[in-house]
Formats: structure tokens, C-alpha cells, sequence
């Protein structure tokens, strides 16, 4: 046989059969071939976050206000930061801002308690003690802002009414 | 044998060849590398290993591990043909040897470009994803009740210019067998 119709042969089956055995093997759902499998995460790609409750560890200090953040994927995240600004939701005062308390790894399919460390302002500090001292109040966040390993996640929405908060008469 | 009728840029095309084959599966070296944030996903491109993994998930489509094992035999049979026709470049044969082996780099590095230019292409404009062919950008991306910005960092790895390389060599074989004869 001559050696060109092999080697022209060999050539036409390199690219026929792998892609004629996929075509095979897809015979009944060519797209699924093209399109990998979607996550779950594609449509839902933000972690949630959870308001569990308050801590306050030193009476002359803000609370130190405590989040459950859901890791829904299969891999450990490593929250780099957390920030939002906090306003009173009874009467929309500035009071300050929330921060993380510190990088926070999350394991996959997992979830783990946050800390935000409350820094108020002196009219945030003036409004709580002139309107909810002693009594329960609620804050919003807004503009909250996540860094999760270099991807910035920035939340349009306030997360509204966190609380009960108590700050401590005495 | 002759060594002064060894086809040198033919040998020379084998080797690096063989070399791009095994360091593209023995060491999953891509031609292309694509990095989204601080390892949370992570595409490794070549027309012989494909992968692509996003928040832990595998988001390669199973045409590309069809298309991977086309290329590699491809790569595989032109190195082999360009070696034996390097060393017998004498005999009848070799020629077509040479012709059988010396497009074949060539055609696997254009449709690797056209590739992945149309996959870049559809990331821009149907997902709204910016990736550069190399460099580093940031993609704002409109997810539900939030904002998001993802750095995505891309770049030509030293394996793809391997293969540019044996590609001008394969050319070279060509053009050095002809003045052999």
C-alpha cells in the first residue's frame, strides 16, 4: 500500500475517532458535550450571612455583634475582610462602621462564626445614649462589603434590623 | 549513516515535540493559565490537557478531553514521523514523512488560538466576563443583590512557546529536506 494513503489514513483517524466517539457516546445529548455541568453556586454566588446575636465584653465598649457565614462551596474560603456601615433602623442615624475582627477561614460545606467589632462615632455614640440606652435597639448595614480571597462581594441591599441589641444602663 | 544527511531541524522538532507531549501530561503544563482571585478558580488550557475548576467545581466541558486526546495523538505521530524522517531522510519515504508531520504543530497551535479567542470572545460578550488574552483585569459582575469584583490574571506559559517553537522547526525540517534533495 502506499505509504502517502496510510499516513493521509492515520491523519483522517486522529481527528475522526476521538471526536466520533464523543459524538457516540453524547448521541442523545450533544449539548451536554459542549456545556459543562452548571454549580449550584452560578446561581446563588454570594455566601450568606446570618445574624446569631451580640457580645459585649467590655461595658464601655460597642458590642461586638456575631455572624454565621455559610460556605456553601467545595472549597475552604478564606475571608480576608468584612466592613458595612451601621445605622439605627428606628431613626436611620449614622452610628458608625462594623468591621471583621480578623481574617476568617470557612471550611467547604461548611459555616463559622464571625465577629464585627462596632466603632461608633461621638453622634452614634450621643444617639445611643440619649435614645436606647438600657432598652433594646436595632441597627441596619449598609454598604456591606466582603473580601473573600481577592474577589470583592459588595451587597446593594442594607441587611435590615439586626438585633436585639441591649447596651447596659450602668 | 550519514550525519550530514540527518535532517538536524527535524531532529531537533521531534525532540521538542515529544518534549511539549510529555511535559503537557506528565506535569499537566498549560500553554495558557487563568486565575481567578487567590485560587478560587483556576483554568488550565493546551490543546492536550484541558481543566477548569471554579470554587472547587469542574466546569470542563467533556467535548475538550475528546478534542485533548486528537491533539496529542496528532502531536505524537509528527514527532515519531519527524524523527524517523529526520534520521532516514534519504529514503523514498522520508518525504512523505515530512509532509505527514511537519503541519501538524502548526494546525494544533491555530485551532488552540482560534479557541480559545472564541471562548474569550463569548465570555465578553454573553457572560459580560473581560478576560485578557494575557494580563491582569477586573471583572464586575452583577450577582443578585450584589456587586462583584473578581481580579482574573491570564498568561502565555513557557510550554506555548515551546510550541511555537517546534512549530518554526517543523517549517525548518520542511525547508531543510528540500535543499537535502
Amino acid at each position: 500500500m502506499n505509504i502517502k494513503w496510510v499516513l493521509t489514513a492515520i491523519s483522517v483517524l486522529i481527528f475522526v475517532v476521538p471526536i466520533g466517539s464523543a459524538l457516540i457516546v453524547y448521541q442523545n445529548d450533544l449539548a451536554a458535550l459542549v456545556m459543562p455541568e452548571t454549580p449550584e453556586f452560578l446561581t446563588q454566588p454570594s455566601p450568606n450571612m446570618e445574624y446569631v446575636g451580640y457580645q459585649i465584653t467590655d461595658p464601655l465598649k460597642p458590642p461586638l455583634l456575631k455572624f454565621r457565614i455559610y460556605n456553601s462551596y467545595n472549597v475552604n474560603l478564606r475571608l480576608d475582610s468584612i466592613g458595612a456601615e451601621v445605622f439605627c433602623s428606628d431613626h436611620g442615624t449614622f452610628l458608625g462602621f462594623a468591621n471583621g475582627t480578623g481574617v476568617v477561614n470557612v471550611p467547604a460545606k461548611s459555616s463559622e462564626v464571625i465577629g464585627l467589632t462596632l466603632t461608633l462615632t461621638s453622634e452614634g455614640e450621643a444617639h445611643i445614649y440619649h435614645n436606647h440606652l438600657g432598652g433594646d435597639f436595632y441597627i441596619d448595614l449598609r454598604s456591606l462589603a466582603l473580601n473573600v480571597q481577592g474577589i470583592k462581594i459588595r451587597y446593594r441591599e442594607q441587611i435590615s434590623r439586626i438585633g436585639p441589641i441591649r447596651i447596659p444602663s450602668s | 549513516m550519514e550525519v550530514k544527511k540527518i535532517n538536524w531541524p527535524g531532529l531537533a522538532d521531534g525532540l521538542a515535540t515529544l518534549a511539549l507531549v510529555i511535559f503537557s501530561l506528565s506535569y499537566a503544563s498549560p500553554w495558557w493559565h487563568l486565575t481567578v482571585g487567590q485560587q478560587l478558580g483556576e483554568a488550565n488550557v493546551s490543546p492536550l490537557n484541558f481543566n477548569f475548576t471554579l470554587f472547587g467545581a469542574s466546569m470542563t466541558p467533556p467535548i475538550a478531553w475528546f478534542l485533548n486526546i486528537s491533539c496529542q495523538l496528532s502531536l505524537i505521530a509528527s514527532a515519531v514521523a519527524m524523527l524517523i524522517s529526520s534520521f532516514a531522510s534519504n529514503k523514498e519515504y522520508s518525504k512523505n514523512l515530512i509532509n505527514f508531520a511537519y503541519k501538524k504543530p502548526l494546525i494544533v497551535i491555530i485551532i488552540f488560538l482560534i479557541f480559545l479567542s472564541i471562548a474569550i470572545y463569548i465570555a465578553g460578550t454573553l457572560l459580560q466576563i473581560n478576560v485578557p488574552l494575557s494580563g491582569s483585569t477586573i471583572t464586575t459582575l452583577d450577582a443578585g443583590p450584589t456587586t462583584i469584583d473578581v481580579p482574573i490574571t491570564t498568561e502565555f506559559t513557557w510550554i506555548f512557546w515551546l510550541a511555537i517553537a517546534a512549530a518554526i522547526l517543523c517549517i525548518a525540517a520542511k525547508l531543510y529536506h528540500k535543499k537535502l534533495h
